[in-house]
């Protein structure tokens, strides 16, 4: 009767601990499956066929087809310019020069393992540029002048900026390159 | 003492299977569900343009701006064409496989005709080449060696603004999926 307990308990802790060390691994809370450049994280052997299971692990946890990243360099951040978790109550501004790519798109997602939130976001077609060439977009679960993207209840959630084709030399340097700021504006 | 030991242990090498077992085996197993719904909906071996709904759904992590059109391939009775007018503006194409590794992909500039066409082939070790793509200048096609029978191709173009969907949507019908 005892050793039955032990085992359960042994099979319950164990799976916890199982899961939560797997989800942070693909989460790229630990491990190294992603390289930071500022608050964004890329995963440069995103679809390759040499990518780790991390990698792969990471994008079909979100019911997500890895971008080849010759085509596509995928940017992603789950924190402000300041380190702190984003928070869908709150509201963030995403400001700067983006980089030069025929195509870009930003898009808001809900974090963690799911699937069935819907991405909103903007892309280069439809946003508006200031007199200097920067963008301006705010996220907040409330409408803001300018250009917005409406947060849902996510709780916490990750903004995603996709570059199509980008430029060669961009690609090259894109650890030197400057990259938009997600900041906090107000919580 | 050596009892809790024993259970400490256990505990951790429990652990470390199951961190395991879904790291190795979750990824693919999605992919496969993914690919099963899609089957469902487009069939195999023929082009489907996805209606803005069915792009949400399928591939969400594409993120917003795009029509889609998609072609299951099953190479078990054969090559597979696939064959794409390009439109105006970016325009790209992907083959991933049943596992989810993106085996090729080409845009509108790198492609450089006004029209592409693809053939999708079961690796032959017996051609003695390490890249799995091969372009036959006279024919005008790009040959694709596939080590994984079953897949996925997708095509993408930009959705300059919500009214042009639907000129979008026919410029992607005209591409063709079909048993070669």
């Amino acid at each position: 009767m005892r050793g039955s307990l032990k085992f359960a308990l042994s099979a319950l802790a164990a799976g916890t601990v199982g899961l939560a060390s797997v989800t942070a691994a693909i989460d790229g809370s630990i491990g190294g499956i992603s390289e930071s450049l500022g608050q964004w994280r890329i995963g440069p052997l995103a679809g390759a066929a040499g990518a780790d299971p991390y990698t792969r692990a990471h994008f079909t946890a979100q019911d997500r087809l890895p971008p080849n990243s010759f085509e596509v360099q995928e940017y992603e951040t789950a924190v402000d310019s300041d380190g702190r978790s984003l928070d869908s109550s709150c509201t963030y501004r995403l400001a700067g020069h983006m980089p030069p790519t025929r195509w870009w798109s930003v898009w808001a997602m809900a974090s963690g393992l799911n699937p069935d939130q819907q991405p909103v976001g903007v892309t280069s077609n439809d946003v508006v540029y200031d007199a200097e060439g920067q963008v301006l977009i705010a996220f907040s679960p409330t409408p803001l002048t300018g250009q917005w993207i409406r947060l849902s209840d996510y709780g916490g959630f990750s903004v995603i900026m996709r570059l199509y084709n980008p430029a060669v030399n961009f690609r090259r340097n894109a650890k030197q390159e400057p990259l938009p700021v997600l900041a906090r504006v107000s919580c | 003492m050596s009892g809790r030991v024993f259970w400490v242990a256990a505990t951790i090498l429990l652990a470390i299977v199951v961190h395991l077992t879904y790291v190795l085996f979750a990824p693919g197993d999605s992919v496969q569900r993914k690919l099963q719904a899609m089957r469902t909906l487009a069939g195999v071996n023929s082009l489907k343009v996805l209606s803005a709904n069915d792009s949400r759904t399928f591939l969400a992590g594409e993120g917003p701006g795009l029509v889609h059109a998609i072609c299951l391939y099953d190479l078990g009775k054969g090559e597979v064409k696939a064959e794409a007018p390009i439109p105006h503006g970016y325009w790209s194409l992907s083959i991933y496989t049943s596992h989810g590794t993106n085996v090729y992909t080409l845009n509108d500039r790198q492609a450089q005709v006004d029209s592409l066409s693809l053939v999708l082939r079961k690796a032959n070790p017996l051609r003695e080449t390490e890249n799995p793509v091969g372009v036959d200048s006279t024919l005008e096609k790009i040959f694709i060696d596939l080590t994984e029978p079953t897949g996925l191709i997708v095509m993408r173009a930009v959705l300059p603004d919500e009214p042009a969907r639907r000129r979008v949507e026919e410029e992607l019908a005209r591409a063709r999926c079909e048993p070669a």
